[in-house]
């Protein structure tokens, strides 16, 4: 089963229809188990990170059979 | 601090950021050597430069210096850095995802230093309280990513670029981790936004929920 959190389901409008069809796969691999991303740390260490292309979708397994989707960030550099 | 800021002064930069910088480089020069000499004992180079009273100092001194760095010094600095890529490209191995990550991580760092300096401070300070050992790695990690960098400088032979690249690569996938953590720190709807407001169970359900049309 998936869940989406408020947080997500806002990061989920930026997205173009490409970023989320490859969203979708890997969310996919998630469910049948393949593919996991790596887990966060300190106080964040339930949450993990996985990359599809520029983005990083973080998610949490912490229950059989269940993810939950928190947050879809790309990656951002040049401007300070 | 971004490793080409400190390799490729630009001629426009200022003369005191110039010399701390080279004199930081003198002082790393034995550490980026044995860097050179075995890139997978990097970490214990590391440790031995966190010991380095002297060097640490300067290593205040230089992220002083970048803190004052204008857009056009940061983009400056952003372009040598990314230069770096090609001279990996030649040994064969891309390092490009590493770079993105790091210039992330060394751009949002110096922008809540500088932007967002008290909230940034809390959360590190709570970071390193609550979490020592977390604390603990991402020094080594960020360490060993900036002298993994000033030794891609130095190195002669591509299969020394190669053995730099790939553990510059797994340092970065480590780094991209703490970025990560430090982001959702630092971002105050993370917590508010925690509540569940859908479920997919169907395929259907799950393209709707990911809103595609």
């Amino acid at each position: 089963m998936l869940e989406v959190t408020s947080h997500f389901n806002k990061s989920v409008k930026h997205l173009n229809e490409s970023v989320k069809k490859r969203l979708k796969k890997k969310v996919e691999e998630l469910l049948n188990g393949q593919h996991g991303g790596k887990s966060l740390k300190g106080p964040y260490r339930e949450f993990k990170a996985v990359r599809i292309g520029k983005y990083r979708l973080i998610y949490s397994d912490k229950e059989p059979c269940k993810i939950v989707l928190h947050d879809i960030r790309h990656r951002k550099t040049a401007y300070i | 601090m971004s490793v080409s800021v400190v390799v490729h002064p630009s001629p426009t930069i200022p003369y005191t950021r110039i010399t701390v910088f080279r004199e930081l480089l003198d002082h790393l020069r034995s550490y980026v050597q044995s860097v050179l000499e075995d890139p997978k004992n990097i970490e214990a180079v590391v440790q031995e430069l966190l010991k380095d009273q002297n060097t640490l100092k300067l290593f205040y001194r230089a992220s002083k210096e970048v803190l004052n760095f204008s857009q056009s010094d940061w983009l400056e600095a952003l372009k040598s850095f990314y230069a770096l890529g090609e001279r990996f490209k030649d040994a064969g191995i891309d390092v490009e995802d590493a770079l993105d990550i790091i210039a992330e991580h060394d751009t949002w760092k110096l922008q809540q230093i500088r932007k967002n300096f008290d909230k940034y401070a809390n959360m590190f300070f709570d970071f390193i309280v609550n979490y020592p050992e977390d604390a603990n790695r991402y020094i080594i990690v960020d360490m060993s990513v900036f002298l993994l960098l000033i030794a891609t400088i130095e190195a002669r032979s591509l299969e020394k670029l190669r053995a730099l690249g790939e553990e510059l690569n797994r340092f970065a996938e480590e780094l991209e981790l703490y970025t990560l953590t430090f982001m959702i720190g630092m971002d105050e709807s993370w917590e508010k936004e925690l509540d569940i407001i859908a479920t997919a169970r169907t395929p259907e359900e799950l393209r709707r929920v990911l809103e595609i049309d």
